[in-house]
């Protein structure tokens, strides 16, 4: 397992994690902070953690991709949070597909196919978003790929905290069931 | 089964929204709940794969270099690295055997620092994840301080409600801190279950609904302290209730009640 070798003091068998999650980290990261530098800064210091505590990695309680993004968003939430509020584009529609950018130019056959693969992935999820109402896939956006509490969901939305709290909760556990059925990461 | 209140709370940890204090919180109620554990495991599953919709974004082609550089320096088996000193043989002026006795004594040397380096490196590995546990349990306690100090916290008591009073000197405190929306519940003297059996926590409204706190571990000499977060249907329960039931909980009491005491407002200690 890459983590236990990892834990070993493996740099291999980091660049390999890193090869498989870091432009995801990133991506998710760069939604977030809207800032390169700081989502750069936020994947260094995730794997840079990882890299440290790999020893204390329990399979059982989810896997590696799990683990790396709650360790990713936890950083990028703290960082989010930290900026004065009133700078934050808060007001943002849900980022549509088409703003996503191409890749970048001169990448090899193994890189482009891995974007290929990234594109396919983030369509099915996209999907499966899609399947739920509106307003739970509105909280979701927001508290997952905006980093908004629910406090702040809720006044923007002009809704009941109660409300956000249950939409978010049936949101979650839809996404599970439904999730559930893509195509699980690679074994690391 | 996992209440819909503790759902939610699940929903809001997974996705980073609650606040410190909720989240430890919740964190110290998951500690006795394998079930709860099991869940928030499943919403962690869901955040991974919504990592995956974010818009596609270049991360620069250095970005992977620089972690692998961060990482070589944060190596314990490079940081504890002693220094070896370069010398020099000059093989011109001097003997063959020399040269090959000093390098040798080199390939020893290497091989012995090798293996004080991974040693060294399981070492701090133990230590960090020892640290790990140390921290949580920390974080656990400290929340469990934070509700008893909390200046807005109000004690009630709980008393024994056995059908054979074969326990009289059993008991429980409730600390509600209304600041942090927690209970801290702490009983003492309680019976030995029989097997397959669990103590739950109820919190019950004045209209009579009962909602799940999550079980109460007890240890060997009878005690159990939890801190559970008091969820937004359970802040205006007025009884707090205990309860003997199928291991594992269940979403409604079907035991009979083995401590129950008032947690209305003119209670106060």
């Amino acid at each position: 397992m890459l983590v236990s070798r990892m834990a070993g003091g493996d740099e291999q068998a980091l660049g390999t994690i890193y090869d498989r999650h870091g432009a995801t980290l990133y991506a998710l990261a760069f939604q977030i902070l809207r800032d390169a530098h700081d989502a750069e800064e936020i994947v260094l210091e995730t794997f840079n953690q990882a890299w440290r505590r790999a020893a204390s990695y329990q399979q059982g309680r989810g896997s590696v991709a799990a683990w790396l993004v709650v360790l990713a968003r936890s950083r990028a939430l703290d960082r989010v949070r930290s900026r004065t509020r009133h700078t934050r584009a808060v007001e943002r529609a849900v980022t549509s597909e088409q703003d996503a950018p191409a890749p970048a130019m001169g990448r090899g056959a193994a890189e482009a196919n891995r974007y290929a693969e990234e594109r396919e992935r983030r369509g099915k999820v996209l999907a499966v978003l899609q399947q739920l109402p509106e307003p739970q896939r509105i909280c979701i956006q927001l508290a997952y790929y905006e980093g908004l509490s629910q406090t702040e969901i809720a006044a923007k939305l002009s809704e009941p905290l109660g409300t956000i709290k249950t939409r978010t909760r049936q949101a979650m556990i839809k996404l599970r069931d439904l999730l559930g059925t893509m195509a699980p990461e690679p074994a690391s | 089964m996992i209440g819909e209140s503790l759902q939610t709370l699940a929903a809001s940890y997974a996705l980073g929204s609650l606040e410190p204090s909720e989240a430890r919180a919740f964190e110290a109620q998951m500690d006795g709940n394998a079930e709860l554990r099991a869940f928030v495991a499943e919403l962690h599953e869901v955040t991974a794969a919504l990592a995956a919709g974010a818009p596609q974004a270049s991360a620069p082609p250095a970005l992977r270099d620089r972690v692998l550089a961060s990482a070589r320096s944060a190596s314990p088996a490079q940081a504890g690295l002693p220094r070896v000193i370069p010398f020099v043989v000059r093989t011109a002026a001097t003997p063959l055997g020399i040269a090959w006795a000093a390098a040798a004594a080199f390939l020893v040397l290497a091989g012995y620092q090798q293996i004080r380096v991974r040693r060294r490196d399981t070492q701090l590995r133990q230590v960090m994840a020892a640290l790990d546990t140390t921290m949580s349990w920390r974080n656990v306690l400290e929340a469990r301080l934070e509700t008893i100090l909390d200046t807005n916290t109000k004690m009630y008591t709980m008393s024994a409600h056995f059908a054979d009073a074969v326990q009289p000197r059993s008991g429980a405190q409730i600390f509600w801190s209304r600041n942090h929306q927690t209970w801290l519940i702490h009983a003492y003297n309680l019976p030995k279950l029989p097997e397959g059996k669990v103590y739950q926590l109820w919190y019950i409204t004045a209209a009579g609904t009962k909602i799940s706190a999550g079980l109460l571990h007890v240890s060997e000499n009878g005690q159990g302290t939890r801190l559970v977060p008091v969820p937004e249907e359970a802040k205006n329960a007025t009884l707090a209730a205990i309860t003997a039931e199928p291991a594992g909980g269940s979403p409604q009491p079907t035991g009979s009640i083995v401590m129950a005491g008032s947690v209305a407002e003119e209670q106060r200690h």
